[in-house]
Order: C-alpha cells, then sequence, then structure tokens
C-alpha cells in the first residue's frame, strides 16, 4: 500500500560530548510523548562525524499525513509560549544536549516503507547511508520514480536496504532523502568500492546525470533505541 | 495607494529556550522607545516553526517610513561610539539574554502589498503564517512580483492564503522576493499544502514562472502573543 505518512526529518547540533545522552533523552522519554502526539520514532541516531558535521544527531518521525501533523502543530503553537505545556519538562532536558537544528517536511514516495513496515521487514543496519540529493527544479518525484524502477534493485545487490525514499516540501521539488541500512561496516566499504568500479553504478549516475545535480551523503549510526534496531515501534502499539 | 515602506527583516538566532522570552521582549517593550524615537513600526515578531527549517528561530519585520526613513534610524543608531542607541541600551542588553545573532534583510515592498496598517484594517491574521523566500533569475525579483499580483493572488487567497507581506530583497542582484502569507488556522495550512501537491491551477503558476522562480525554501511561522496583526494594536 502507498505510504500517506508524513515525517517530520532533523539535524541536532549537539553541545560538546552530549551525543549519547541526547539519543538517550529522545528515545527513552519518547513512549508517553508519541502517544500523545500520535508521533512514532522513525529512528535517532548519530552521525558519523568523519563523514560530516558533528557533532550532530539526524532525527526521524512519522505521523499520519499532513492534517495530523497539522493538528500536532495546533497543540504545540496555538498558546503564548509555543510549547506543548506537556511537553515543557522533556524539552527542557533535552536543552542541556543540543542547541538547535534544521528541520525539513518530507513526503515519502509512495513505496517507501512505514517505520512498521521496517520493523515488519526486519530492516536494520550496522550502519545506515543517509543521502540528500539536490535534483533539477520540479524533478525531486522524477528521481523517486526512476529510483524505484532503476536503482533498488541494484542498490540491494550491493548490500544497501531501502528504510526511507522522500523529497522535501516546502522546496522547489528539488530535494531527495534517502536512507539506507547496511548490514555492517566491511559492507559499507564494499558499497564505496562498488560507488568507485560497478558498471551499473555508472550506468544508474549516467541515467540520472540531468536530474540529480549534486548530493552529499553521510554515514549514521543507530541509536540503542531505535526502532529499526530493537524491532520495538516507540511508542510501543496497544 | 502605493506602498512606499521600506522593511527591515529578521532572522534571529535564539538561545536554547528563550524563544517565548524573547518574542515578548521585542513586542512587548518596542513601543515606547522604537515607534517614538526610531519611528519604526513592529510589522510582526513570530516563532519559526521549527519543524520546518532551522530551530530555534524568531522572526522579525519592522517598517519605516521610506528609506528616508531608515536612514533617519540608522543614523540614531550608528552616530554614536558604541553604534547602539543609548535609549536602547538597556533593552538591547536583556535581549541579549535571549538570542546569540541573526541574519537581516532590507526589502522593498511591492507596490501592492500591504502596509501593516492596512494589514490590521483589512483584519488579515492567522494561527499560522507562511513565510516565503524565492530565488529568482538575476534581476527578475520584481517580474515575479509582477506576474504574482496578475496571476497568483486570487488563486492564492481562493486556497487560504491572505497576503501579508510581499517584497524583494535590496542590497543584492533582484534575485531574492520575501513573501508573507496568513492563514486562517493549521487546518487551512493542511490545506494549503494538499493543494500545492494537486491543484491544477497551482501547477499551472509554478509553470508560469519556472524560468524566473529558481529555487525556494519556505517555512511556518506562529505570532507572538504581540503581533499586531494577531491584537489589531500597532506597535
Amino acid at each position: 500500500m502507498a505510504n500517506t505518512k508524513i515525517y517530520i526529518h532533523e539535524f541536532v547540533d549537539i553541545i560538546l560530548q552530549n551525543r549519547a545522552a541526547y539519543i538517550m533523552h529522545m528515545t527513552e522519554g519518547w513512549e508517553p510523548i508519541g502517544r500523545e502526539r500520535n508521533m512514532k520514532c522513525f529512528g535517532v541516531w548519530a552521525t558519523v562525524g568523519s563523514s560530516e558535521r558533528w557533532p550532530e544527531t539526524t532525527n526521524m518521525w512519522e505521523l499520519d499525513g499532513i492534517h495530523a501533523l497539522a493538528r500536532n502543530f495546533e497543540i504545540e503553537f496555538n498558546n503564548p509560549k509555543h510549547q506543548d505545556p506537556t511537553l515543557e519538562v522533556w524539552w527542557s532536558g533535552a536543552q542541556q544536549y543540543r542547541s538547535g537544528g534544521y528541520d525539513r517536511l518530507v513526503r515519502p514516495a509512495p513505496y517507501s516503507p512505514t517505520i512498521e513496515e521496517n520493523v515488519a521487514a526486519g530492516t536494520k543496519g550496522g550502519v545506515y547511508y543517509h543521502e540528500m540529493i539536490r535534483t533539477a527544479p520540479g524533478q525531486a518525484k522524477t528521481y523517486l520514480d526512476m529510483m524505484e524502477q532503476d536503482w533498488i534493485p541494484t542498490a540491494n545487490r550491493l548490500g544497501m536496504t531501502l528504510c526511507f525514499a522522500g523529497r522535501s516540501m516546502m522546496v522547489n521539488d528539488s530535494e531527495v532523502i534517502c536512507i539506507w541500512a547496511i548490514e555492517d561496516w566491511p559492507s559499507w566499504a564494499a558499497v564505496e568500492k562498488a560507488y568507485e568500479s560497478d558498471p551499473a553504478v555508472a550506468q544508474w549516475r549516467l541515467q540520472t546525470q540531468n536530474i540529480a545535480l549534486d548530493w552529499r551523503n553521510k554515514l549514521l549510526a543507530d541509536g540503542p533505541l531505535n526502532p529499526m534496531r530493537t524491532g520495538v515501534l516507540l511508542p510501543r502499539p496497544l | 495607494m502605493a506602498n512606499e515602506k521600506i522593511y527591515l527583516h529578521e532572522f534571529v538566532d535564539i538561545i536554547l529556550q528563550n524563544r517565548a522570552k524573547y518574542v515578548h521582549h521585542m513586542t512587548a517593550n518596542w513601543g515606547p522607545i522604537g515607534r517614538v524615537e526610531r519611528k519604526m513600526l513592529c510589522f510582526g515578531v513570530w516563532a519559526t516553526v521549527g519543524s520546518t527549517e532551522r530551530w530555534p528561530q524568531a522572526t522579525n519585520m519592522w517598517e519605516y517610513n521610506g528609506w528616508d526613513g531608515i536612514a533617519f534610524s540608522f543614523n540614531v543608531e550608528f552616530s554614536a561610539p558604541t553604534h547602539q542607541d543609548k535609549s536602547l541600551t538597556t533593552w538591547w542588553a536583556e535581549a541579549a539574554n535571549f538570542r546569540s545573532g541573526g541574519y537581516d534583510r532590507i526589502l522593498i515592498p511591492a507596490q501592492y502589498c500591504p502596509t501593516i496598517e492596512e494589514n490590521i484594517a483589512n483584519g488579515v491574521k492567522g494561527d499560522v503564517y507562511y513565510h516565503e523566500m524565492i530565488r529568482t533569475a538575476p534581476g527578475q525579483a520584481k517580474t515575479y512580483l509582477d506576474l504574482m499580483e496578475q496571476h497568483w493572488l486570487k488563486k492564492a487567497e481562493s486556497i487560504g492564503l491572505q497576503l501579508a507581506f510581499a517584497g524583494r530583497s535590496s542590497m543584492i542582484n533582484g534575485s531574492e522576493v520575501v513573501n508573507v502569507w496568513a492563514m486562517k488556522d493549521w487546518e487551512t495550512w493542511a490545506n494549503v499544502e494538499d493543494a500545492y501537491e494537486s491543484d491544477d491551477e497551482v501547477a499551472r503558476w509554478r509553470t508560469l514562472t519556472q524560468n524566473v522562480a529558481i529555487d525556494w525554501r519556505n517555512k511556518l511561522l506562529a505570532p507572538s502573543p504581540l503581533n499586531p496583526m494577531n491584537t489589531g494594536k500597532i506597535l
């Protein structure tokens, strides 16, 4: 069935050595909040500093579509403090670990698995590949369609399992975000080698060269309570 | 009548949990000094909705009586050796507890852009505002604003967007447009997003402007409790 959820994607700037503490805070305390907000934790990862900005975490949250997200924003912003009153303590706890961040709302490709589907399928990795692809204006959807037809089978052969594929809202349909699970670090090394020399990869790059204008990828390591790692949804289903 | 004001637009970086305190400080304490001494009206102070872009952040806009008005204000501010006007020293010191810096722009409004007084008189307000920053081809910002007036305003209104501001950044190559739209409530915003995905007239507007609007990045804003458009009271 087509994925009709909406995702909040976050890059979070961590204060000094607090990445592990922040990740625990976000996942350990999510059960009651997520239930109240009807918002599932899709994943909270440590960004592998050697592969991009640090110290940073990458978070993703899954909501039941745009109208559900609107109701969530209403709870949060229709009060003078612009904070959900029931989350005040939890947010105060987070502020010692992070200074800010950059968020995006992301629409999934119809074939992108939900967190429930990822967990049910046993999708998990020792490491995750985070791709942010800048496409020609208006071509994000085209890129995602091409991915489904022409790239996913090759990516699977190389050891990459799709966890998420979608496009940023509120921009000119020019930004794609994908997350792939890779079994372990040696498998990641094999992926990088294939990116250098596999003819099918070269073919994919050639095929998308006027659509994918630029990209910047990074590696993510999942938090101890990440649903894909533990196989337990956050919040747990009632 | 054509809008001949000039606007200061600010993205302000907030320190940790201080966004609510900052927006309150900026609005509650602005009027007496800012309006009287600097002749500078608060157009709006909003919390940026973090899930849609950088956080924690506030977005501020101020309205001046044209270039002469803003030059007068800068003169008050920068002729002092400390580059701060004396009567605002305490006010600025207090604000420094809540924010670490920011990025400002000086904006020239489209002729049809309403002033803050007109917005209040027309009852333009919302629980949420759509902030658009559009990068156009060099020199085409004005063209885009003209196209907006002719081909987009009516449609935008029909899907729940009320124009609060439309203008272009000065001091650059005519390539940046900033718009702010009021939306009645959050459900209206969700409907706007649905329309942006599937409405044929929205698609036509995108096609019409595709060589003029090169790129854009939008975000949502929540008004501060004392936002003039929401209270109906000029600050």
